[in-house]
């Protein structure tokens, strides 16, 4: 390589407004009252909502609601802080360790990627042990819900 | 057909620093720039001037390597004249314009200015194809195509 | 699909870490399609199609179409840019040429830029579900990886035995990231970054880029002795917000590997492939690959990793260049291992003997594999001829 080198920084830095839509606004507005809505198609369950189930390509036939109590299918502890879409203007990053979990509500044919938390150590190892796959869990409200993914602040282990 | 009482309007933001280190080409080129100098290189193959320097010729797809020193002085292409403030630009009235260094076979996107006027709308017809322009080169250079704040009449 | 289209050419140059290769995408990109075409004597004329493969968040400029595909040879000619992984330009490449349009395509790909890797992965999920929690591609990789562990009661040595065995191949073949030979303890001492695995487990970015030229049977033939012929291909997309179940069982690569394997006429993976190329920026994702490609039963391909049948000079070589824990390249990932397949099959590389070896396999995927976000798998099958 030439020691004759420019180095050029720069960003993208984005501000971008989205429309929910009816199928994923009423999961939204199902959020501020605590509840979990979904939907069901050729009884394939669906906690969130989803517009069309993407086997048959066919719009959900009924909506449903539920507490939000589900279980673990996978998990994994994060050990260093990241930056998202959420995280960068407000600088709200977890503390480190935390634990992203796959979560299946009820009979839902997906899952959903949540914080787990509730447990009393900060060690990682044991932490792992202190999850079970198909352990049960059920959601943690935040005080001030907006209509969002984060008004569950995070789900914990039912004991 | 949709609820769309049921809407909810979401915003976020990405905010991403991007770094990379130039090659050899672009790095002469910037440099040039420090010393009030417009480079450019010529392709060994067609001998098509490029200004800006290049690493390669996009026509012969082979290295330029032979480099020459442009007099400044370029030559209007096309250009717009804006009216209305978009993010990242300087205030209205501005003019943006692709202009062409000597007998270059590339040309590159710059400002224009010190035309004068007394309405904006006037720069519309001010401006003109084939005008020559020199640059106006920043009091503190740092090796950035802003090294050159913009490009003005060559008789202004 | 034999004898129909062939890999006649490659073009690479080293891979390093972020913002160490000193040039930008379109100087990368022009250095290796070039090479590429210097190779065997061709010229940008005898192009008649350039397919690029990049992703917006990973080019630093959105829509890089306009930079990087006249790099490749594309002033005046046709072309595409892909954003996804290299077989999926492959498949580009090889359709227009099956369909008769294009005898010679240029195919390239680069990484030239630092960023934040885990940031840009947060954008490709949603914003209402998954963006939010920061969810990115290394939290998925640490998902899958404790998913594997749980399931079949992997022990956490054998994913850094993996690691090592990557390493030891990476630290001899020359166009790899990293060249460093790290034990099996060393990479056991390293801290976790997303539990089970450890940051000796997860690639580190890497910079560089690579293009290889294909051609139609009688191009190929006029223009090289040793073509590497596209013998089968297949893609299949993953579902979004699916289920964990059908994700970790990884039915996508399941289903590329069925049509590429019966497009090459393969009865016999085991018996008829010689080495492979998986994209796997986590250590453990090799052993799930393997698996879900139908090497072993499931929660066996520890064993053949603990035989050494995975390693150079085993009888199944899988990374022979060193894999994604080497060299981890977001955009020409897939187009590197591919690269470096046709370069095993040819016996090419120093490091590594790999004469008397007839067929490869390459898989490749974007890089959210784990993903519980849609994935797209491709399998793509190389075989050595006249
Ligand atoms: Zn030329």
């Amino acid at each position: 390589m030439s020691n004759n080198v420019i180095k050029k920084e720069w960003r993208f830095n984005f501000d971008f407004s989205v429309a929910s839509g009816e199928t994923y606004g009423r999961f939204f507005k199902g959020l501020n009252d605590k509840k979990i809505i979904g939907n069901i198609c050729n009884n394939r369950t669906f906690y969130p909502p989803k517009p069309f189930c993407d086997k048959t390509l066919k719009p959900p036939d009924a909506w449903l609601e539920c507490d939000g109590a589900g279980i673990v299918e996978a998990f994994t502890i994060c050990c260093e802080k990241s930056n998202g879409v959420k995280f960068s203007k407000t600088d709200k990053k977890p503390d480190v360790p935390y634990v992203l979990g796959v979560i299946k509500i009820k009979d839902s044919e997906h899952c959903i990627i949540h914080f787990i938390s509730g447990f009393e150590t900060k060690d990682v190892s044991e932490i792992a042990d202190k999850i079970e796959i198909g352990m049960k869990v059920k959601p943690v409200w935040a005080t001030k819900r907006e209509g969002e993914i984060l008004d569950i602040e995070y789900f914990e282990p039912v004991i | 057909m949709q609820d769309i009482s049921y809407n909810k309007r979401f915003e976020y933001n990405w905010d991403v620093p991007f770094k990379v280190t130039l090659g050899e080409s672009y790095f002469r080129f910037l440099d040039g720039l420090k010393n009030k100098k417009i480079l450019g290189n010529i392709c060994p193959k067609c001998n098509g001037l490029h200004v800006p320097a290049r690493p390669f010729c996009d026509k012969c797809l082979v290295e330029i390597t032979k480099w020459y020193e442009t007099s400044g002085i370029v030559t209007i292409e096309s250009f717009s004249v804006t009216y209305v403030k978009f993010l990242g630009l300087p205030d209205p009235p501005h003019i943006t314009g692709i202009v062409r260094a000597e007998n270059a076979v590339t040309s590159f996107l710059h400002q224009i200015g010190g035309i004068p006027y007394d309405e904006p709308k006037e720069l519309d017809e001010k401006t003109k194809i084939g005008m020559k322009l020199k640059p106006v080169w920043a009091e503190k250079r740092i090796g950035d195509i802003q090294d050159i704040l913009y490009f003005t009449p060559v008789d202004a | 699909m034999k004898n129909k289209v062939a890999i006649v050419s490659c073009g690479i140059i080293k891979y390093e870490g972020q913002n160490e290769l000193g040039m930008w995408n379109d100087e990368a990109t022009f250095k290796v399609s070039k090479m590429a075409l210097d190779n065997v004597g061709a010229e940008k004329d005898d192009l008649d199609f350039v397919v690029i493969s990049t992703m917006d968040g990973l080019d630093g400029i959105t829509i890089s179409n306009g930079l990087l595909a006249p790099a490749a040879g594309a002033y005046n000619k046709s072309s595409v840019r892909i954003e996804t992984t290299g077989v999926h330009c492959i498949f580009s490449a090889v359709a227009d040429i099956l369909s008769g349009n294009s005898n010679l395509v240029m195919v390239a790909s680069s990484d030239t830029l630092e960023m934040d890797f885990g940031y840009v992965t947060n954008f490709n999920q949603d914003v209402y579900f998954r963006g939010p929690v920061g969810f990115n591609a290394s939290q998925s990789y640490g998902m899958l990886a404790m998913d594997y562990l749980k399931k079949h009661n992997i022990d956490e040595k054998d994913y850094a035995r993996i690691a090592n065995k990557n390493y030891l191949a990476g630290a001899v073949n020359p166009y790899a990231h990293i060249n460093k030979k790290y034990s099996t303890e060393e990479i056991m001492a390293s801290p976790y970054v997303n539990w089970p695995l450890r940051s000796l487990e997860i690639g580190k970015i890497s910079n560089g880029a690579v293009a290889c030229l294909i051609a139609s049977e009688e191009k190929a033939k006029e223009l090289t002795d040793n073509p590497v012929w596209i013998s089968g291909i297949g893609l299949t997309s993953s579902q979004y917000l699916g289920s964990w179940k059908e994700l970790s069982d990884m039915k996508a690569i399941k289903k590329a590997c069925k049509k590429a394997s019966d497009m090459a006429g393969i009865k016999d993976l085991k018996k008829e492939i010689d080495l492979m190329e998986i994209t796997a920026p986590f250590a453990p994702f090799e052993l799930i690959a393997m698996e879900s490609l139908g090497f072993c039963e499931e929660g066996k391909a520890v064993d053949m990793l603990n035989n050494g049948d995975t390693s150079i000079g085993g009888t199944l070589p899988v990374n022979l260049s060193g894999g994604g824990l080497c060299t981890n390249a977001p955009n020409s990932g897939g187009l590197f291992r591919v690269v470096q397949a046709v370069k095993q099959l040819n016996n090419e590389l120093d490091g590594v003997n790999t004469e008397n070896m007839e067929k490869a396999l390459v898989h490749d995927s974007d890089m959210f594999i784990g993903a519980v976000g849609g994935v797209s798998h491709g399998v793509l099958m190389l075989e050595k001829g006249e």
